[in-house]
């Protein structure tokens, strides 16, 4: 179990040296994606029209937290992983054409994803499902919401 | 105070206690699991879930984002007056907590998939009547999460094959869950009456606190033999491997149609959230499941 700690953007061949089972922290921007934020990005991308960020080298999250507003700023409550396998049926096109490095989630994705991220340069990071607050207190500043 | 107020009030307790602080019987049995599991993976896994419980106390934040559909189960005593009133009372506790601890809005219009933005909808909360003697109300609060929700499973199995049948159909269940419903989970398994009536007995059997073993001694062993069977699937905390995939298994049971043999299995993640009060005809309330002032 190596322990790596990548600052986005991640290079492929940084994501590259990691093996299954390693212990890798991630710094940097974290962008959060369910289902129906993939399904829009890929009919963006379908139409040519420019993502509100850049992904390449970035992580995605699937989770979708709970959130309070104070004034104009967003905080994250409560920010754990959602189930993974919700967006197999994006997940090969989005690292395929946003060029992600590394998919946060819980439970686990299937082969059409992992192939995806063996071709491209790519992986899968399990965090703790349910251990929302861990997530939420290591999220420093939210940066925008789509 | 009129009831309809304190029973509002009283619900809103309860879904913050629920959410924020998980039951003294089921963080034990994650200490326990924690000081048991051999797995390195599963072990840093149950480490998270231990630290991430002590932070959503120290914080008053829920422990986890998702808070879950939120289930109302009500002991109404017959005697008990403004049972018309709960309903009502229960929603409007739910909008509250969904503004002020905050939740996540969970509740989505399958049609037009509009979030209805304050955990109601049609149905939605759910409220399970149960009419028992007696003047007061007990009500319990579940926020269940989506995670372990999605591999719940009923089933019409074959008499002929009987428990044993039961015993398979339990453990398949669990392999194909696997990493999905947030392990280690709690199990609710319940067989007859009729499919729903299969779900809502294993659905409740969740409810039941870890430490509480089963009156009837077959029925406790079969918990048993259950229990060490997933347990020994290697499915482990988060389905990263290890020897901790449910934390405890509840069993149930209606008598059931010759013809039929229905089971069902509910999932329920780690993060077990439940908290009952009872409200009493003078007004005054107790908290069942929480010591905890809020």
């Amino acid at each position: 179990m190596a322990v790596y700690k990548f600052k986005t953007p991640i290079s492929e061949e940084d994501i590259r040296k990691l093996k299954v089972n390693d212990v890798l922290y991630v710094t940097g921007t974290i962008v959060t994606a369910r289902d129906q934020a993939h399904r829009r990005a890929l009919e963006y991308f379908k139409q040519g029209k420019p993502l509100p960020i850049n992904l390449e080298g970035l992580a995605v999250f699937h989770c979708g937290p709970v959130v309070s507003k104070k004034g104009e700023k967003w905080i994250a409550v409560a920010a754990g992983p959602t189930t993974s396998t919700r967006m197999d049926i994006f997940e090969d096109e989005f690292i395929k054409n946003f060029k992600v490095r590394v998919v946060i989630g819980k439970g686990g994705m299937g082969k059409k994803t992992t192939d995806a991220m063996a071709k491209y340069g790519a992986v899968y990071g399990a965090f703790t499902g349910g251990a929302a607050i861990l997530a939420a207190r290591a999220t420093k500043n939210v940066k925008s919401v789509e | 105070m009129k009831k309809a107020k304190i029973v509002e009030n009283v619900a809103f307790n309860i879904l913050k206690q629920a959410v924020i602080y998980l039951p003294e019987d089921v963080k034990q049995a994650l200490k326990k699991a924690y000081a048991e599991e051999t797995s390195e993976t599963g072990k840093t896994q149950l480490k998270a879930i231990l630290d991430n419980i002590e932070l959503a106390e120290k914080y008053q934040a829920p422990m986890c984002q998702d808070t879950g559909t939120i289930i109302f189960y009500v002991k109404a005593g017959a005697k008990a007056k403004d049972l018309e009133k709960i309903e009502e009372a229960l929603t409007n506790a739910t909008r509250k907590a969904t503004k002020e601890i905050p939740l996540r809005p969970n509740s989505v219009d399958p049609f037009t998939q509009k979030n209805s933005g304050d955990n109601t909808g049609r149905y939605i909360p759910f409220l399970q009547w149960e009419i028992v003697p007696g003047d007061s109300l007990e009500v319990t609060a579940m926020t269940k999460g989506g995670g372990s929700e999605n591999v719940c499973i009923a089933g019409m199995l074959v008499p002929g094959e009987g428990i044993k049948g039961l015993k398979k159909f339990v453990v398949d269940a669990v392999i194909k869950a696997g990493a999905q419903p947030c392990p280690p989970n709690i199990l609710g398994v319940a067989i007859g009456g009729g499919a729903d009536i299969a779900m809502k007995l294993a659905k409740k059997a969740l409810l039941k606190p870890l430490n509480e073993s089963n009156k009837d001694s077959e029925i406790a062993k079969l918990e048993k033999e259950i229990f060490e069977a997933v347990n020994m699937t290697g499915i482990g905390p988060m389905g990263l491997g290890g020897k901790t995939t449910v934390l405890g298994v509840h069993v149930d049971y209606a008598f059931r149609h010759p013809a039929s043999f229905p089971a069902a299995v509910a999932f329920n993640c780690w993060a077990a959230r439940r908290a009952s009060a009872r409200i009493n005809a003078d007004g005054t309330v107790e908290y069942l499941t929480h010591k905890i002032k809020l």
